[in-house]
């Protein structure tokens, strides 16, 4: 169940050693869609490590406030605000609240998604929407509005999309995501070209486990412990690798980096043996992604 | 910002200019680098942190003009090397029982030699990134037209080639390992 004791597992420095100062982002804004909890809280306390002031845009103003809260207590700049991904006039809102707040939005990062086990044959069509739209619709919606702007300002600008490890292998029992961040990948190669003229770059994360509060399977210790035995480096991903990621991309260390897409999984989906356990159809199984109990 | 490689030796291996810009850029951020054509076995360097190989510029060549001679020493020099390099530094950092970080830069373009070449490399990183993964050694690749096939690279891309070389192999990206990633691949019209 554990890492056997003689496997040598890297950890990454502490989030308080991290690699950039305030400096490298200093005078930046970024609004980080999805920013109120687990990826996007990551991506968000990563460019405020590096000197960005970060407005978070989630569906919960109590939580978008109680994660500003937090961005304010390691000494950054935050702004909270809230709104549906999926609905172009909330994003223009909420950029219009946040430029006022903040400042222009020169940095955007684009986390907001959901997910869950479903079957295909299953999933209501309300289900299919709502993952779909939250990640394509929400993330083309919040790079144009993005972009139309920095266009305007002639100022440039830089996009991190939030994707997963998944989107090159499908995932079976999880059709609507594996679609969806699938989508992003070529999504983020498109923009990058067509708005590359102006400027603004823009990159994926591809993201592979990072066990948090509000993930499915939660950031409970025993399921952590038994998802770093699966995974070949013996460990989930930290939430600061995460973070130093999406300030790295953002930054200007990463100007003339565009369109590409950073896997982030230490290696978990190139995993594979001749012979594995026996295949058993989603359905069939204890629990639709695999028994984690 | 910290220095990303402070105190990291590195070895660059390989021939082109590429070679020149990474090894000054991770000069830059703090490793003490040194370069060598090629991979050498017998030489001393039990006490590496990371390995570069580039692999050795190549004028493209048409595919009906590479005879027996162009195309193995194409194969030896781009692929065979590296591969040799990769198992000999991991087999010094199972040694050593430390961890390690390899990178394979390649140019996008170049003949029927460099896309087999490419095609092998993709793989064999994603490979080695999980075969070593609990050995803690980190294998990734940046394939990217920033590299010329003759082994310039691309003015304006020079900084990001050598930011993104310098992030790979740092610590502060661990969790990244079998990537294969370009600089900017995308062509306007």
């Amino acid at each position: 169940m554990s890492v056997p004791a003689h496997h040598l597992v890297i950890e990454p420095p502490a989030f308080e050693d991290g690699p950039f100062g305030p400096d490298l982002l200093a005078g930046a804004v970024a609004l980080v869609t999805g920013g109120g909890s687990g990826l996007g809280f990551g991506m968000a306390q990563g460019l405020a490590q590096a000197g960005a002031a970060v407005a978070l845009l989630g569906r919960t103003l109590e939580r978008t406030q109680a994660a500003a809260k937090r961005i304010a207590a390691m000494g950054g700049r935050a702004f909270a605000c809230s709104g549906d991904v999926r609905d172009p006039a909330a994003i223009a809102a909420a950029f219009d609240a946040a430029e006022a707040a903040l400042g222009p939005v020169t940095l955007l990062a684009n986390n907001a998604g959901a997910n869950f086990p479903a079957l295909a044959e299953a999933m209501s069509p309300n289900a299919w929407r709502a993952v779909t739209r939250i990640a394509i619709d929400g993330t083309f919606f919040a790079s144009t509005e993005f972009a139309r702007r920095r266009i305007a300002a002639g100022g440039g600008g830089a996009i991190v999309n939030n994707s997963a490890q998944y989107v090159w292998s499908g995932f079976p029992g999880d059709a609507h995501s594996a679609a969806a961040k699938a989508a992003i990948v070529t999504l983020t190669a498109e923009l990058a070209r067509e708005w590359k003229p102006h400027g603004i770059r823009v990159n994926c994360i591809a993201a592979g486990f990072f066990p948090h509060a509000d993930s499915t399977n939660g950031d409970d210790p025993t399921v952590v412990e038994r998802l770093a035995a699966m995974m070949p480096m013996g460990r989930t991903g930290r939430m600061r690798e995460l973070s130093w990621a999406a300030a790295f991309l953002s930054s200007p260390l990463a100007d003339g980096i565009s369109g590409e897409t950073l896997v982030l999984d230490g290696a978990e989906r190139t995993r594979r043996a001749l012979m594995q356990p026996n295949f058993v159809p989603p359905r069939e199984r204890t629990s639709i992604w695999g028994d984690v109990a | 910002m910290k220095a990303l490689l402070a105190g990291k030796r590195v070895l660059v291996l390989g021939m082109g200019e590429v070679a020149d810009v990474v090894a000054a850029a991770l000069d830059g951020v703090g490793a003490t680098c040194g370069q060598a054509h090629a991979w050498d076995e017998t030489a001393p360097s039990a006490d590496l942190d990371a390995v570069v190989h580039v692999g050795v510029a190549k004028a493209a060549a048409p595919a009906t003009a590479l005879d027996l001679a162009g195309w193995r020493a194409a194969q030896s020099d781009d692929l065979d090397d590296r591969f040799f390099a990769a198992t000999g530094f991991a087999r010094r950092c199972f040694a050593g029982k430390r961890g390690g970080s390899i990178l394979m830069l390649s140019p996008a373009h170049g003949g029927a030699a460099r896309a087999s070449v490419n095609g092998a490399l993709d793989n064999l990183v994603k490979s080695l990134g999980a075969e070593w993964a609990r050995d803690g050694v980190r294998t990734n690749a940046v394939i990217t037209r920033r590299i010329k096939a003759d082994g310039t690279v691309d003015p304006g891309a020079r900084r990001a080639l050598g930011a993104l070389s310098a992030w790979l192999l740092s610590d502060y990206s661990s969790y990244v390992n079998g990537c294969v990633m370009g600089v900017d691949e995308t062509e306007t019209a």
